[in-house]
């Protein structure tokens, strides 16, 4: 499922390109279930299988940083898994395409979020 | 405030671009002669010029001194943004996002304020007029050099995290303005113009090398007899530099040729390592800065001081700057060494950014033939699979299965 709404919110990182292609002004709330993670440099990636139009299936690739602002984040290589339901923010492209850079993780498997801004942590 | 900002990267013809960055040089950053820019900072007085680092107290102190602090100047035609902040408040699209929003360029650009007038003095505080001509004074001042054995050479040894004042973005744009060449301003207007307009140009978005601007100086030292193996294991690709210096030399002009970091060879004087380095290919860093030239020569000055590691560095390019330029790269111990660890890092496997026919950063997404799945664990099977489809469809001749049937399909 992808929400769309309009937000100030800002991810500073350090990238290796530009974040110029995505929407800052837009933050979209995706949920699906993971496809697949790359955790790697220079940015880890999610694949994400939402229910699209008419509940089609659709995959998204979802842009986050570098392992070590990951690992500074909270989010190491098995925070999320294949198959793990997640819901998360992101700034869609600008271009309408089927991608965005994500801003917050808001649950894994229905476990929620506690952490200020782009950082990863569940409740003790 | 840090006493630095940590910042962490076509062919066109000459007439073609030329002509569109002096038009850009006087419509949109405003002219020369319509508001001087202000004088550049000079350097502090009372440095030795033969022995600098003599004396002094810590990596810290020597790059303070080329600190400047001051008011925000309201003439400022760059509205007092440091290199770092011309990157880093446009490098999500804003001016995109304030015209959709209906705002006209002035209007976003007045909007786009610099937090002080605090810079960096860019101008070598030496001098010397040529790489060489530094590196003959100060061979000679250090009596030809020190011959060290193994057991004399400093230790560099551990994991570092280096930081720089000109090249990190801690400088005035205006500042870096006035070191740039006037054969080198208009492509310089350009770039900032280019990067106000969410148009960044930087060499890693297309997995190309960062250049000496930006990885010069870090972030691994293996001490050896001959040489150091310095080791840049930054994201988004792993860089290293090779400096001799057992005297050998350079390699003869015939076979030199200009490449990402150059060649270097040094010498030391006493525990202080003087390097010179030249055939650097010309390059753009982007983020605020700059491009240099293929006569870009370096002298850099080494020098362990207490527990950080601190590199005085002068560079000569009198093609692309306007006056020798001077920065200071401060080493410090990596905290944790594990967070993120040691790790070879390339960017073409994962990449799907690329500037799109309006100059424009874009990437390729879930559907587009250029997709790089990053997801596929064994990319070469893809590739073998296509040979197998092009041979059903009688595009390549058809071969005898020589393993009767075990390879995969």
């Amino acid at each position: 499922m992808l929400a769309l709404a309009t937000a100030s919110f800002g991810l500073v990182a350090q990238a290796h390109h530009s974040h110029a292609m995505f929407d800052e002004g837009k933050e979209a709330t995706l949920t699906g279930k993971v496809a697949a993670v790359s955790y790697m440099n220079p940015h880890v990636y999610l694949s994400i299988e939402i229910k699209g139009a008419n509940n089609a299936p659709e995959k998204w690739s979802i842009e986050m940083s570098h392992i070590g602002n990951m690992m500074g984040r909270g989010v190491l290589r098995d925070t999320m898994k294949v198959g793990d339901e997640v819901v998360l923010t992101m700034n869609p492209l600008r271009d309408g395409k089927n991608g965005g850079s994500y801003t917050r993780i808001i649950s894994i498997n229905g476990v929620k979020n506690t952490a200020e801004g782009s950082n990863w942590a569940t409740a003790k | 405030m840090n006493m630095f900002e940590k910042l962490t990267r076509r062919r066109t013809t000459v007439a073609t671009s030329c002509l569109l960055a002096l038009a850009l040089a006087a419509a949109s950053v405003s002219t020369e002669a319509a508001q001087p820019a202000p004088a550049a900072p000079t350097a502090p007085a009372a440095i030795d010029p033969l022995h600098p680092l003599a004396g002094v107290a810590s990596a810290q102190a020597w790059a303070q001194r080329f600190r400047t602090e001051a008011k925000p100047d309201s003439n400022d035609r760059f509205n007092n943004l440091t290199a770092g902040e011309w990157w880093n408040r446009t490098w999500n699209g804003q001016w995109t996002s304030a015209a959709t929003e209906g705002k006209s360029f002035a209007e976003f650009y007045k909007g786009l304020q610099g937090r002080s007038g605090n810079s960096v003095v860019l101008k070598s505080p030496y001098p010397y007029a040529s790489a060489e001509a530094q590196w003959n004074a100060w061979k000679q001042a250090a009596g030809g050099g020190t011959k060290h054995t193994r057991a004399t050479l400093p230790d560099w040894s551990g994991d570092w995290d280096s930081r720089t004042l000109v090249t990190g973005g801690a400088i005035q744009v205006r500042d870096v303005w006035a070191g740039v060449s006037n054969e080198y301003k208009p492509r310089f207007a350009q770039a900032l113009q280019s990067e106000l307009e969410g148009s960044h140009w930087w060499p890693a978005d297309e997995c190309l090398p960062n250049g000496y601007f930006r990885d010069g100086w870090a972030m691994r030292y293996a001490m050896l007899d001959e040489h150091v193996m310095i080791s840049a294991e930054d994201q988004p690709v792993n860089e290293y530099r090779v400096i001799y210096h057992d005297g050998r030399g350079f390699v003869p002009a015939e076979l030199a040729f200009p490449s990402w970091f150059g060649q270097s060879q040094g010498f030391w004087d006493r525990d202080e390592l003087v390097v010179w380095v030249k055939d650097i290919k010309g390059w753009f860093s982007g983020h605020g800065l700059p491009e240099y030239s293929d006569d870009l020569q370096i002298i850099e000055r080494w020098k362990r001081l207490g527990n950080e590691i601190v590199v005085d560095v002068t560079m000569y390019d009198p093609k692309a700057f306007a006056f020798p330029w001077h920065e200071v790269v401060v080493h410090s111990p990596r905290k944790d060494w594990k967070s993120p660890p040691p790790v070879h890092n390339e960017c073409v496997s994962t990449n799907n950014a690329y500037h799109n026919t309006d100059g424009r950063i874009a990437e390729f997404a879930v559907g587009d033939p250029q997709y790089n799945n990053m997801f596929e664990p064994r990319p070469w099977a893809e590739v073998f699979n296509r040979t197998e489809e092009a041979k059903r469809a009688g595009r390549l001749p058809k071969a005898t299965d020589f393993m009767g049937g075990t390879a995969a399909k």
